[in-house]
Formats: structure tokens, sequence, C-alpha cells
């Protein structure tokens, strides 16, 4: 860096850094530079701090491995899950989104105390089957519970009142009809989608284990769900169950 | 800390139940074989041996792995897997820090040697394949592959101060998968690994900085003077961290007293942090001592030596002053916790718990109708997936960005074409047969990993003409060019930031290994 500009200036190059995921400070000089100075000068990881948050994203982890950003409530940064699948605009769709990216964490992470290990350890790959399997059986679990209960009725169905698990029961019934091999193939395919994306999000890496595809998550994957997605997520889930019967208009903050 | 509190509960249980128990005690009472309590439990069950149990724990899984000697296939049966295993963690730990970190193959070369030993003593032909199998039964043991890389878990017994005795148990890793900054995959000896390794059985085992200080402190002793600097910038980062983590908790505690739990764990916390920062700054002092005499009793003539030696003390020097000043916060911290519990007196919550992903998360959400489901994940989703980039339009740069010539992409992985054993003989054969012998025997003279530049100099001072040291370089990159190690003399990888300097060749060092590579 041979021109000196203002520190703001650099705190603005490493959160640009930050945000391309597969850059990396060791094959990066000014990205090393930065990363250097972020540990030595305090005033200036203030200032990148300050800088992250202003532009809505939290820094979540700088290391010579780069820098770990996460989007805040509401960033321009944030991706929707109604943006992650171009194309479709169903409700079902995005719903099952959302249950394939937490039933991929919880299959990278199994134990609670898994969130708590040093992220530089690099966890066992998952394969789609994997993922499947787990949100399967939770599925068929609950849909055995619910055998005594009554069908939901249409107008429950309408309303947006039936239960999640019914919405991943039903994608699994309606390829059964025709093919007992293909059942899984819809769901399966949700989830291989989710993993093709957060690859291109930096989140996994394909490898291959003998025949099948096994996806290595990578240590910002790692970073983003021990230190935020893991906790932040449940705390809204917990949130929601403490308040179970307001009405359904209310948003949870 | 639940921890903590479950042992104060169980043994206060403990003691009411004594109490009850008495009277209805099958015997009555017999004075003589009354105890009297403190005494006679402390001389029972010393409190430190509970401490030595967990050290010695920390070796059962290699006991483990040599006790599985004798239940592998035969032809594995010859291996002594607990001298392996000590092999692989001396290589490991001795490359800790270094650009080229122990990595699946670096451990194959190094341990080749020990293998094919093992066959000679059992009067068995080595074999690469045979070696390959028994390194992947190995690492597994190390890594704990079968129980899916989870750390190990040793259950032991130890007598509380009450004299109740507990069943605990214990988890550690040995060995680990880890990513490099430079994107591969590194064998990396977890800290406690690296203490029993070192024998630095006085220290905390767990404890991350005093494992790199370790690693600093043996690396001076061994003259590993590069190494050293490498691991002292990873103990100032530890540094930087810890410093973090304290600052994080205070900040909390300003901001919002319930975040922070300061019934138990943030005291917890602060204690042990205080005696973390007195051992660090003893164990620093000593390396800054160290690193003096070495500068002392060095000769000029080891310039680079010196400046490595030099930048170790000024790094632990710069880890010393980070801590005396923590130091200070820490005792001024105090009083943060001590304000927060007077106007706070009333109902704390706990701290926030670590979720199960399964039951926790995923379970909750399949239970929920599907409109509130939808609007958790609506929120929780974005952070499972990272900042997207939002796209700014502006025609202009559409235009030129359309027209610019493809970028390349960020190198990911390197694309190698294997070559094939006749190519690289080809390139060789344009040099006279008496040059390449001449080459081929400073190369068989090398042992085990040398620099590139080393050989060149050795080959130089040997009086070597200039063509026989453009065949040895044209071997070592050969080396260094080809994914299929087999066909090359010799394997080499990249020494990051080493310069080699030649009349005849300029550019980055190789590190040469010749092991294993006969021609």
């Amino acid at each position: 860096m041979t021109t000196t500009r203002d520190p703001v200036w650099y705190a603005g190059r490493l959160v640009q850094w930050g945000l391309r995921p597969l850059a990396r400070p060791a094959q990066e000089a000014e990205y090393r530079e930065l990363v250097e100075r972020y540990f030595d000068d305090s005033a200036f990881r203030t200032t990148v701090r300050e800088l992250a948050d202003g532009l809505g994203l939290h820094v979540l982890d700088v290391s010579e491995h780069g820098m770990v950003l996460a989007p805040q409530e509401d960033s321009i940064f944030a991706l929707k899950p109604a943006d992650f699948r171009p194309g479709s605009s169903k409700v079902d769709d995005r719903l099952l989104d959302g249950l394939a990216q937490v039933a991929i964490a919880s299959t990278v992470f199994p134990r609670a105390r898994d969130l708590d290990e040093d992220p530089d350890i690099v966890r066992a790959p998952v394969t789609v089957d994997e993922v499947e399997a787990r949100l399967r059986q939770l599925c068929e679990r609950l849909s055995k519970e619910a055998r005594a209960a009554p069908d939901p009725n249409a107008e429950d169905e309408r309303r947006g009142l039936i239960e999640a698990w019914r919405v991943y029961m039903q994608r699994l019934e309606t390829m059964e009809t025709r093919d007992a091999r293909k059942a899984t193939r819809a769901t399966r395919r949700v989830i291989e989608y989710s993993l093709d994306r957060l690859r291109e999000f930096g989140c996994f890496t394909l490898s291959h284990q003998g025949a099948e595809a096994a996806w290595q998550p990578t240590r910002r994957y790692q970073v983003m769900v021990q230190q935020l997605a893991g906790t932040a997520l449940f705390q809204l889930v917990r949130e929601a169950l403490e308040a179970p019967f307001s009405p359904s208009g209310r948003d949870g903050t | 800390m639940t921890k903590r509190t479950d042992e104060s509960e169980q043994s206060s249980f403990a003691w009411a139940s004594d109490d009850r128990g008495e009277p209805v005690g099958a015997e009555p009472t017999d004075p003589a074989s009354e105890p009297a309590p403190a005494d006679w439990i402390g001389a029972g069950w010393p409190p430190d041996l509970t401490r030595r149990l967990r050290v010695l724990l920390h070796t059962l899984p290699l006991d483990g792995l040599r006790r599985s000697d004798a239940m592998r296939d035969a032809e594995l049966r010859h291996y002594d897997s607990l001298a392996l295993a000590l092999r692989v963690l001396d290589v490991v730990i001795d490359r800790l820090g270094l650009e080229a970190e122990a990595d699946r193959e670096v451990i194959t070369r190094a341990l080749r040697p020990v293998l094919s030993a093992m066959d000679a003593a059992a009067g068995v032909d080595p074999s690469p394949d045979r070696h390959e199998r028994m390194l992947d039964k190995l690492l597994g043991g190390l890594r704990n592959d079968g129980d899916a890389r989870r750390p190990f878990r040793e259950e032991y017994t130890a007598v509380d101060s009450e004299g109740v005795a507990q069943r605990h148990a214990l988890e550690f890793r040995l060995l680990f998968d880890a990513f490099h900054p430079s994107g591969r995959t590194v064998l990396r000896p977890s800290a406690e690994a690296c203490n029993v390794y070192l024998r630095l059985l006085d220290l905390d085992v767990e404890d991350a900085q005093a494992a790199a200080e370790a690693v600093v402190e043996s690396q001076l002793a061994r003259g590993r003077f590069d190494e050293a600097v490498h691991s002292a910038r990873q103990a100032r980062i530890q540094s930087v961290r810890f410093r973090d983590k304290i600052l994080q908790l205070l900040r909390d505690t300003r901001r919002d007293v319930d975040r922070v739990d300061w019934r138990v764990e943030a005291p917890r916390m602060l204690n042990e942090s205080l005696a973390h920062l007195e051992r660090r700054v003893v164990v620093e002092r000593g390396i800054l001592g160290a690193a003096d005499e070495r500068l002392a009793i060095m000769p000029d003539e080891e310039a680079d030596s010196r400046r490595a030696v030099a930048q170790v003390r000024d790094l632990t020097r710069d880890c010393l002053l980070r801590h005396t000043e923590l130091h200070e916060q820490l005792i001024g911290a105090r009083n943060v916790f001590l304000d927060a519990q007077a106007r706070q007196a009333f109902a704390p919550k706990p701290s926030r718990p670590l979720p199960d992903l399964a039951d926790d998360v995923l379970e909750p959400l399949l239970r929920m109708p599907i409109a509130s489901a939808g609007r958790l994940l609506e929120r929780g989703f974005p952070l499972f997936v990272g900042p997207r980039l939002p796209v700014l339009a502006a025609l202009e740069g559409l235009v030129s960005w359309m027209l610019q010539p493809r970028r390349p992409q960020p190198r990911q992985e390197v694309e190698v074409e294997a070559v094939d054993a006749a190519d690289l003989d080809a390139e060789l054969r344009r040099y006279p047969p008496e040059v390449r012998t001449a080459a081929t025997e400073i190369l068989d003279a090398a042992d085990g990993d040398t620099r590139l530049s080393d050989l060149l100099v050795k080959a130089r001072a040997s009086g070597a003409s200039d063509p026989v040291v453009e065949v040895i370089a044209l071997v070592a990159l050969q080396g260094f060019a080809t994914e299929e190690r087999d066909t090359a003399r010799v394997a080499a990888e990249p020494l990051a930031g080493e310069r080699l300097e030649d009349p005849l060749l300029y550019g980055d060092d190789l590190l040469v290994s010749t092991v294993g590579r006969a021609g």
C-alpha cells in the first residue's frame, strides 16, 4: 500500500474482501495486510466493525482464513428464501428451502455441543441422503404422532394453519403414487439444490465419497452456523413458542 | 458452569441423604468407624490426583490403537501403531505453524521409512499400497473416524471434596483435519496432544495459548527459528482473541446485563482469566529470557536466524504487554459485575444455552403451522447462507462488464496434467549421460527433506557445472509439477516467502524430498 489513505478506506477494503466468499488472505497480499492490521490496530478494528454495522453486516470472525460476515436483519445483504430460488414464488417451496437449510446445519452439527467446537476443525462431509433421512425420520415421527388426530380441513390448509411437516410429507406422497423409488426424489432435489447454492456462496465444496457426492462444509459455513445462525434461529423459535397464540399477523419482534 | 452448579447441588444432596440415612442404617453407629471427615477424606483423595488422572486419560486412545494391532488384518499385524502414532504426532507438531504444515502426503513421506523398517524387522517386503492402508487405519484411529470424528470420550471416577465418588467424562481430540489458510486440509494436533507429546504435563492441557507458547519454546530450543516465528504469531493471535472475548463480555454486561450470566459464568470466566494471565506472563517472560540468551550467543553471521529470534522476542513482548494491560482491566472488571449485580439483583435470566439443531430448532419448526414456520425461516434463512451481493444497476458498468474478457476465477484447486514418466525422461535426455549421473549422485546424497537452494549450494561447492545444476533444478521442478508423484524422481513443494538465488536460477525456493524415491 504505497499511498496512505484514510483508515476508513482501508476498513472498506477489508469489508469488501470479506464479501468475496472465495478470496483468501493467503493468496491476496492486500487482504492479508488488512487482516494483520485488524489484529494489530485496535482503532482500525473499531472502524471496521462500525463500518460493517452501518452496512448491515455482523463481523463474525476475522482470522488468517479471512473475514466472515453475516447479514443483519433486513440488511440489503440478506438473501431471503424468495430470492434463493429464482422463478419460484410458491410458499411451499420457500418453506422447504428453509427447512432444508436447518436440516443441513443439523446434519453438520448433530449435537448441541458441536456448535461450541473450534471452527478450524474440519467437520465430516454430509451427503444428500443423510440430510434427507434426518428430515424424513423427523416428519415420519410427527406423522405417526398425529395419526389419532383428525386430518386438517381445507379451510385450515387455505389459511396456512396446517403443520409444516405435512408439506414435506405431501411432497413425498405426490411422487410415491408413480414410483416408489422416485418417492424421495422431490425432497432430495430440494436438498441438493440447497447444497449447490450454498456451494456458490462458499459454504460447501463438493467432493466424492466413492460414487456418492459428499458436501464438505467450509470453515466459513462452520463459523456462520456456530457463531450466529444456529443460536439466532433457536432464539426466534423459542420466542415464537412462548407466544404461540398471538395474532397471525405478528412478526415476533 | 452448569457442571459446577450440578456438583455443588449433588454434594449437598449427598450430605442431606447421609443425615437422613444414619438412623436408618442397619448397624448402630460405631464410634470407631466414624471418620474424622476432612482429614481422612483429604488423605484418601488428594485433589491433584484428579488432574493427574485426567492427564493420564489422554493417553488411552493411543493404548486403544496399540490393542487393536493384534486384531488387524494379518498383513498389517506386524506394525506397531503406538510407535507410528508417536511419529505422526512428532511430524505434525514439528510442522505446526509452518507454511508447509503436515498433510497426508507429508505424513506418508515421513512414515514410509518407519513402516519399511518394521517390514524389514518382520521379514516382509515393503509395499506402498500396504503402507497407505496402514496409514489410513492409523490416522483414522487418531482422528476417531470410528465415532464420526467426534472427540474421544473417556470416563473416570474421582472423589470430590465431600468424599463422594463421582463418574465424570472427559472429551478431547488428539489429531484432527483442519482448514489451512491456503485452502488445503492439513492434519493438526489438538492442544492436548501437543501438551502430552511435549510432556508439559504440569500445564493446563486444554489451554490453546499454553500449547502455542510451549511450541515456541520447543522450537526455540531446537533451533527452528523460522517456525518459532510462525508459532509466536499464532500465540499472539490467541492472545488477541482472548482479549476480544473478555472485552466483549464487559461490553455486553454494560449494554445488557441479561445477556451475561454473571451468577456463575462471568465470575468464573474472570477468575480463570486472571489465573490464565498470570501463568501466561510467567511463560512469556521465560520465552523472552530464552530469546535474549540465544541472541547473546548467536554469531553475527547467522543474520537470518538472529532476525527470526528477534521477531519471536518482539511478538512475545507484544503478547506480554497485551496480557499485562488486560490484567489491569480484569481487576477493574470486577467492579463492572458488582455494579451490575447491585442494579439487577432480581431473578437473573440463565445464559443462553446452545441448541440441539434437530430437536430444538428443526422439530419445533416442523410442528408449527406453515405460516408461522415460514415467517421464522424468512428471518433465519439469510444467516445460513451468508451475505449476498446486492446488484446495483449501472448501465455503463454493465456494458463494460459484458465486454471485458473473462476474469480468472479465484483458485480453488489447481488442475494438474498427469505427466508421463516417458516425458520426464525425454526432458532429461537432452543432457549428456555423465551430467545426468553427476546430478543423480548429488540428489541421492541428499537425505530426506532439503531446500532446493541448499542442494544447489552443495552442488556448486562440489564443483558441479551449470548443466548439472540445471538437471538438479529440472528434476525438482518435475517433482513439483507432477500430480502423479510416483512418476517423478523426487517430491517437491513450495516454501512460501523463501527465495532461491543462484547465478543460474532465481525464484521461489522448493522443499525437495528424496526419501523413498530411489531412481
